[in-house]
């Protein structure tokens, strides 16, 4: 069993004692991604930070039956991962197709004017892609956590999770980099 | 081109679409071996200077940060409550159950042999009354 596999079956059996310093290492660890990931899935920050609130209660009640085997850090995304999808569901908006072709920003100038932040555009060409495309991207670049790892946490093969970034940067491309110039210039 | 160069420079496309220019994010290995030296390639280096720069569009969309409020919520929900406290300076050797089921059991067992032998009981009340009232002496026949 690897090392990282150990600490975490360690730190579960303090949480497990209900040692609060514990408790606070894992949630400074992992709150920031979790919100992260939850966010991006949701677009909804209230929602994303219920989310994370669930997948950390449904982590204090399992501690005391964790497997060793387990990756706290896996555990937790897949299980944000579950209650956003949920989430999705629930609101009726969860959809693998791929978005419109976006418009060309040239024609949405007034929108264009108002988003006067970088970070801002990048995010509406996020938001514009299929839930599982920005998961995926969110997983890989913004975690930069292995492929593996966030297949594993998507639930899907090393195979579908690389068409998946695969198509999603592609998309990404096509939003963002016939402006690259426009949002170069911004960034520097 | 041989064929394994094409080859190569189809892993490294693959590679730059997938998951960027920053190796660090490619999967372990890949990243290894005669890849580097293919960069330098036209096909290769257009995708890469594109790659880098969506990396640096992702970058400047930073994941937001939550609320401090947040935090401690969650750490709320790892104190045990007032009851449990109690439970724990009461019997802080593991769950409670165990103790309690035990006491539980005691206490119907005992409940059981208490009714099962109803006889007994009616021999010690009698028995009691004549403590009380004392000893009974026939005294008409003398």
């Amino acid at each position: 069993m690897s090392d990282d596999r150990l600490l975490d079956a360690e730190l579960m059996k303090r949480v497990a004692a209900g040692d609060q310093s514990a408790c606070r290492t894992l949630v400074e660890a992992h709150l920031r991604g979790l919100v992260g990931l939850s966010y991006r899935m949701l677009s909804d920050m209230a929602a994303a930070e219920d989310v994370a609130q669930e997948a950390f209660l449904r982590l204090w009640r399992t501690a005391k039956r964790w497997k060793p085997e387990a990756r706290i850090s896996t555990w937790l995304y897949r299980v944000a991962h579950n209650l956003a999808i949920d989430e999705i569901r629930r609101r009726g908006h969860l959809s693998d197709q791929e978005a419109p072709d976006s418009p060309d920003p040239s024609a949405n100038q007034y929108a264009a004017q108002h988003q006067t932040q970088v970070a801002d555009q990048v995010e509406a060409a996020l938001a514009q892609l299929p839930v599982r495309q920005r998961t995926a991207i969110t997983l890989v670049h913004h975690q930069e956590l292995s492929n593996i790892e966030a297949a594993e946490i998507m639930e899907i093969s090393v195979d579908a999770l690389e068409s998946l970034l695969a198509r999603g940067r592609r998309k990404l491309k096509e939003l963002l980099i016939d402006r690259k110039q426009d949002l170069v210039g911004e960034m520097e | 081109m041989s064929d394994a160069e094409n080859k190569s420079i189809e892993r490294v496309c693959k590679l730059l679409n997938t998951y960027g220019a920053d190796r660090s994010r490619w999967p372990e290995g890949a990243a290894d071996g005669d890849l580097a030296p293919r960069e330098h390639l036209d096909e290769a280096r257009a995708l890469y200077q594109d790659a880098l720069a969506l990396d640096a569009l992702l970058d400047q969309a930073p994941l937001p940060e939550p609320s401090l409020e947040l935090k401690a919520d969650i750490l709320a929900g790892t104190s045990p409550n007032p009851w449990q406290q109690w439970l724990t300076l009461i019997w802080p050797f593991g769950p409670v159950w165990k103790p309690a089921s035990g006491l539980a059991m005691a206490m119907v067992l005992g409940l059981y042999i208490g009714t099962l032998a109803p006889q007994s009981n009616d021999v010690l009340i009698a028995e009691l009354d004549t403590l009380i009232a004392g000893p009974t002496y026939n005294l008409e026949g003398q």
